[in-house]
């Protein structure tokens, strides 16, 4: 005997015992019209809603995953830039101890510090020495156990009062240096750039050229 | 230098709070924890200065860690460590300074 039409594939057979179809009430995500109280496509609803919250839940897990991922690979290799070039030392605490910091991870702490302020980015930030004579000395192994002076560059947003802004900003770098202790004689806020905020409906903000 | 010593205060700082990690210097960064696989020691060296033993510890702080008083608290640690291990070893005291240098450096806060 010879068929002349293939059998139905069961799996591709997409409707339920009362006729409705699975893929439209996947569509509408309901019953259809006249089948508001049908067991079956109740039945069906409820496990569509099901799956759909567990590869909801799945996608949103494997965002955190590679979130997550990314993140701890930045503050690896962050971490490693840090080591392997830190810069001078720096003089922490009392002249007769001998407590030092790297540059690079007093500087890293003074960024995050003025960071947190609103409308301000910080930028390249530089701790040098102050001698007596008010000369810097030239960077480069450890500092001379001492004041030190800090000179640091920020962006700040647009419709701020600069003179504002700068007293802020030395205000959280005297503290966080003061936490580091680190003996501070001159702060010095650079204004070098101006956030320029894109308006509503675009993603990103842009830096003017001027400074 | 002395292995016993440089491990009991690799222990003793890795312990002190918001210590990160103990931080080994970029010259032995590869061969510590690259080649042997594990920091055990790493960011402490013990060694004979010319006057006298020289503890030199080298520590990441955490972030929003108190970084002054963090490191006064690992100098601190490092004395009691040394004194209670000249206490113990007579001859080890006869041979190397009790009073040791310590130096400590933050090398990152994280």
């Amino acid at each position: 005997m010879h068929l002349n039409h293939p059998l139905p594939d069961p799996a591709a057979d997409h409707s339920l015992p009362c006729g409705a179809d699975l893929d439209e009430l996947q569509a509408f995500g309901a019953p259809p019209p006249a089948h508001e109280r049908c067991p079956h496509c109740l039945d069906a609803v409820d496990a569509l809603h099901t799956l759909e919250n567990l590869v909801r839940g799945a996608l949103e897990q494997d965002e955190r995953a590679q979130t997550s991922a990314l993140w701890l690979t930045d503050r690896i290799m962050r971490t490693v830039r840090t080591e392997l070039r830190p810069g001078p030392l720096l003089p922490m605490g009392e002249p007769d101890e001998d407590l030092w910091i790297t540059h690079a991870a007093a500087t890293r702490a003074l960024r995050r510090a003025v960071d947190t302020l609103p409308g301000i980015t910080a930028g390249s930030c530089r701790v040098t020495a102050v001698t007596a004579d008010g000369e810097r000395r030239p960077r480069g192994g450890r500092l001379p156990r001492g004041p030190v002076r800090i000179r640091l560059e920020i962006a700040i947003s647009l419709g701020q009062v600069v003179a504002e802004v700068a007293a802020a900003a030395r205000v959280v770098v005297a503290d966080t240096a003061a936490d580091c202790g680190m003996d501070v004689r001159e702060i010095d806020i650079a204004v070098i750039d101006l956030i320029v905020t894109a308006p509503a409906g675009t993603r990103e903000d842009k830096r003017s050229d001027g400074h | 230098m002395d292995t016993e010593l440089t491990a009991r205060l690799a222990g003793a700082v890795a312990a002190v709070p918001d210590i990160a990690y103990l931080s080994p210097h970029p010259r032995a960064l590869f061969s510590t924890v690259l080649a042997r696989g594990d920091t055990r020691g790493g960011g402490v060296s013990v060694h004979d200065g010319p006057a006298g033993m020289v503890v030199e510890v080298r520590v990441a702080l955490r972030r929003n860690a108190p970084a002054l008083a963090t490191v006064r608290a690992v100098r601190s640690t490092a004395e009691e460590v040394l004194a209670g291990y000249f206490g113990a070893d007579k001859s080890y005291k006869d041979t190397h300074s009790p009073r040791a240098h310590i130096t400590v450096t933050v090398t990152a806060i994280i």
